[in-house]
């Protein structure tokens, strides 16, 4: 029942906070150009590396260039929180058709495709990654379908698994004995109803996908200017900090936060879900 | 009935099967990447004349078919020969990684090593302190670990002891002998498979300790520490062997943030270099060869899991 | 009773006398008792045995003997071991009983012993411990003590580790771990329960051949038939408390009590004046942490009287040695030519 499913959540009480972190940090982000007193590339020349005045709206201080760190950092959500959900989907529309395949096909076929996943995990795909991007340069685009394209692979073992359930139940069965070829069994039966356990490995893939990214840019391989994420911002920062702390402080802290409270939102929506089957 | 050397054998003959599509996986998909991306690395930023294209072309047989240029990469990997480096022209590729293996290789061994003994100490402790405030403060440690990734937490220490406190050299190698460079990098590197290991080996401690084996060792009126060391520690510890792979692969990931904070000139910054002036063959190559030394650790950790668990291999 | 001590009770003092033993969680609702004032006595050379269905507190009564029992349970009474006792003593004065003086086979043979060393480490580490013998003197040792328990090949079976042994020699190899320190008193938990049938038969025999030898048992089980074969006397345990005590004869020939009773009828039985088939006892046991007043077998009870839902009633030694706690039970009919 779905109402118990949300009751349990909610007697979680870290998924909750987990959740309210997270709602909390998108309604920010999304927020940002309203609220932040100052445009994102603004220079303010006499405001170089400047602590946080909030009396004059820079609430999170300046950076080297003297730009607002507080628009920046919302701005950095806006962009790390976009290629954290494209980059998910990617894997999702990847891993769903991966997954459901090789579970409803199962046999040969199955052993076949879950080897090769397998093998793509145990390599060091961050390396491939950056290997993409070379080829492919840096635009955003590229930045979500690479990592999209090397993060299906949770998504692929998840979908399958529940594949392999749902393969026998009594509707697939039945929609099977009519008649139906396997593509509109899989589209129509298997497919719509995995969507609790997808949902949850989003909450766990997201935040891999910003984690990846954030690392990317770090490195100065990932967005690039004008755009700025948060791995750039803690990249810059961590060069910066021994002038202005607050410019790995704060960036730094707002992805440890989200990291943290996808976590605890997806640990607590799985236990939730458990429970339930 | 096998004999234990015979089941040992035959294992590591399947592992050592097992670990070979991985390689060629990794060395397939670095070339495809190579030569199949539309443009192919003379295209880019770089105006140069028919004549001269058709020549690099020819000097780095890119002029061949596919399968040829496949063959001859497989066969020069086979020698260590990485090729030459599109932006150091002085260099090969081999030579570079030769240099900044050294380094790197003793980053990430002290990281590991440090990583093993602490993270066991703490995970032991927090199962024998199991929710006192103590265990609490090991759960919430790791947590933290786990999930502030590496390119916060190294510019966050250094922050702390290399700028503030000034207690350790916020940056650079020393000469390469000097400790005092050593310590912020290999804890900062080692800080996430730390908090891991005390996670996991933590759960498992706490498991084996529930095994009722153990309650046979007790009955048996053997001392705490007997039982704990002989009969809880071999369970608990598999789970933790079984995560070196992953670690492994962690380890050389964070290397590459690790060296770029703290200026370290291991292998990683070469990457990093490389991969910004887009040296095609350079960072192929390392993620070859890093690549191989993934499959190489995971094959090690299995074979060692094997020598652990009696069961593994039996008939 | 003449003897050179000057007090007789020192003479037929047993070797184990356990009196008021209880075994106390805490829970939410206060504490509840799942050993409840349990008390027996066992002398050298003799096999007691303790039954009751799952939850009667049977095998936390052995583990409380040893202290076993889990760290949030609190145990009470007295536990007598010659003439010591051993509530309140430190683990490392019991580790020098326990493995030497006193010995636990487990229920699950499968589990019991640990995966992941061979069967002479884990034989010889007893004497290794608790002697100090060297390497050699300890294989030797295992060796002895494999050839004990009558498993084939012994020398072979030291190097192998226990998944590669069948299910039999495994609980074998467990009584030759808790035999070879020798001890005087061996606690045993539903020792055949995990076995085949062919191999339980084995298992007992092996099991009077440790208290031919003059080790006393104390035989944890749910097995009626395990109890008549091997057991001088029997306790009937239910919700924590003992029901009913006696010679197992006795008992088993004529039980007192109506749960010893229903117990009894339950048994599938091959001899033809019993009935043709063995029939469950109707009911649950009671939840431990909602014990009904009074009697706790009264809700399944099929002599229940009035008395029974307002009073426990207590255990009472009749003048024939057995005891029963039963309000049904009519009084003993020699109380009066006895002593009290």
């Amino acid at each position: 029942m779905a109402g118990g499913y949300w009751r349990r959540v909610g007697a979680n009480r870290t998924a909750v906070a987990g959740l309210a972190v997270l709602t909390a940090i998108v309604l920010l982000a999304l927020a940002g150009p309203w609220i932040s007193q100052h445009a994102i590339d603004d220079i303010f020349w006499d405001r170089i590396n400047a602590p946080p005045d909030v009396a004059a709206g820079f609430y999170f201080g300046t950076d080297v260039n003297g730009r607002d760190l507080f628009a920046r950092t919302l701005e950095g959500a806006r962009v790390s929180l976009m290629v954290g959900v494209s980059a998910s989907l990617i894997s999702l529309v990847i891993g769903v058709a991966w997954g459901a395949t090789a579970g409803y096909l199962g046999g040969r076929v199955d052993a076949l495709m879950m080897r090769l996943v397998d093998i793509l995990y145990s390599l060091p795909f961050v390396f491939f990654v950056i290997l993409l991007t070379i080829y492919a340069g840096r635009s955003l685009a590229t930045i979500f379908v690479t990592i999209g394209a090397v993060i299906w692979l949770d998504m692929a073992r998840i979908v399958r698994g529940q594949t392999l359930t749902l393969k026998h139940r009594e509707f697939v069965e039945a929609a099977r004995s009519l008649g139906a070829s396997d593509p509109r069994i899989l589209l129509r039966h298997i497919i719509p109803n995995l969507w609790g356990p997808v949902i949850i490995s989003m909450l766990l893939v997201i935040p891999d996908a910003i984690l990846t990214e954030s690392f990317l840019s770090f490195l100065g391989l990932g967005v690039q200017e004008p755009h700025t994420s948060w791995g750039v911002l803690i990249g810059d920062g961590a060069q910066n900090m021994m002038e202005a702390p607050w410019s790995l402080l704060f960036p730094g802290g707002f992805l440890a936060a989200t990291l943290l409270a996808f976590n605890f939102a997806g640990d607590g929506l799985r236990d939730a879900l458990d429970h339930r089957s | 009935m096998i004999s234990r050397a015979d089941a040992m054998i035959s294992i590591v003959i399947k592992r050592v099967a097992g670990a070979i599509p991985t390689l060629f996986a990794i060395v397939t998909l670095t070339f495809l990447m190579m030569r199949l991306t539309p443009g192919g690395p003379f295209d880019r930023g770089h105006a140069v004349s028919p004549e001269v294209q058709a020549n690099l072309m020819r000097a780095y047989h890119l002029d061949e078919p596919l399968t040829a240029q496949y063959l001859r990469y497989l066969k020069d990997l086979a020698h260590g020969d990485f090729g030459p480096s599109f932006t150091n022209k002085d260099f090969t590729v081999t030579q570079l990684i030769r240099q900044g293996f050294p380094v790197s290789l003793q980053l990430g061994l002290s990281a590991m090593a440090l990583a093993l003994v602490i993270g066991l100490a703490l995970g032991t402790y927090g199962a024998l302190h199991r929710n006192r405030p103590s265990d609490h403060a090991v759960v919430a440690f790791s947590l933290v670990g786990t999930i502030v990734p590496n390119f916060v937490m190294a510019p966050l220490l250094t922050l702390l002891f290399g700028v503030t406190l000034r207690w350790l050299p916020a940056g650079g190698w020393g000469d390469g002998h000097q400790l005092s460079y050593k310590i912020l990098p290999v804890i900062a590197l080692a800080l996430p498979r730390i908090s891991s290991i005390a996670r996991l080996s933590r759960t498992s401690m706490i498991e084996a300790l529930q095994m009722p084996y153990i309650r046979t060792a007790r009955a048996k009126g053997l001392p705490r520490r007997l039982i704990l060391l002989r009969h809880a520690s071999r369970a608990a510890i598999l789970p933790v062997v079984s995560y070196l792979g992953p670690a492994t692969a962690g380890i050389i990931t964070g290397s590459i943030i690790i060296e770029q904070v703290f200026s370290i000139p291991g292998i990683g910054r070469y990457f990093v270099d490389a991969a910004i002036n887009r040296d095609y063959t350079l960072v192929s190559g390392v993620v070859v060869f890093y690549g191989t030394i993934i499959v190489i650790f995971n094959l090690i950790v299995d074979i060692l899991y094997g020598v652990l668990d009696p069961r593994v291999g039996k008939r | 009773m003449s003897g050179d001590h000057q007090d007789p009770r020192d003479q037929s003092e047993p070797m184990l006398r356990v009196t008021s033993l209880s075994t106390v969680f805490p829970s939410p609702a206060g504490t509840v008792a799942a050993v409840d004032g349990v008390s027996f006595s066992l002398s050298a050379g003799q096999t007691l045995g303790i039954v009751g269905e799952s939850g009667s507190g049977k095998s936390l009564t052995l583990y409380s003997i040893m202290g076993l029992q889990p760290d949030t349970a609190r145990v009470e009474g007295s536990i007598l071991f010659e003439g010591r006792e051993l509530l309140g003593l430190r683990d490392r004065d019991l580790n020098r009983l326990r493995g030497q003086r006193i010995a636990l086979v487990f229920q699950d043979p499968m589990t019991a012993l640990n995966p992941y060393l061979t069967i002479e480490r884990q034989l010889s580490e007893v004497l290794q411990y608790h002697r100090g013998v060297s390497r050699s003197e300890a294989r030797a040792g295992a060796l002895e003590a494999l050839r004990r328990v009558h498993i084939p090949e012994p020398e072979r079976q030291l190097d192998r580790y226990p998944h590669q042994l069948s299910g039999g020699m495994r609980q074998r190899v467990v009584i030759a771990m808790a035999m070879i320190g020798g001890p005087a008193l061996l606690l045993a938990d539903e020792p055949t329960t995990a076995l085949d049938v062919t191999i339980q038969a084995e298992i007992l025999d092996l099991l009077a051949e440790q208290r031919d030898g003059g080790t006393a048992i104390l035989l944890v089980t749910h097995d009626l038939g395990v109890v008549a074969r091997l057991c001088d006397r029997v306790i009937v345990m239910y919700a924590g408390r003992v029901l009913e005590e006696g010679d197992t004869g006795q008992v088993f020939g004529r039980p007192l009590h109506p749960y010893t009773e229903a117990l009894l009828a339950a048994v599938p039985r091959l001899d033809e004046d019993a009935p043709p088939a063995g029939r469950a006892i109707e009911g649950q046991p009671p939840d431990p942490l909602a014990l009904p007043d009074g009697c706790a077998f009264w809700p399944r009870c099929s002599r229940v009287m009035p008395a029974c839902r307002r009073d426990r009633p207590d255990l009472v030694v009749r003048s024939d040695g057995r005891a029963v706690a039963c309000h049904a039970v009519a009084p003993d009919p020699l109380a009066s030519e006895d002593r009290p």
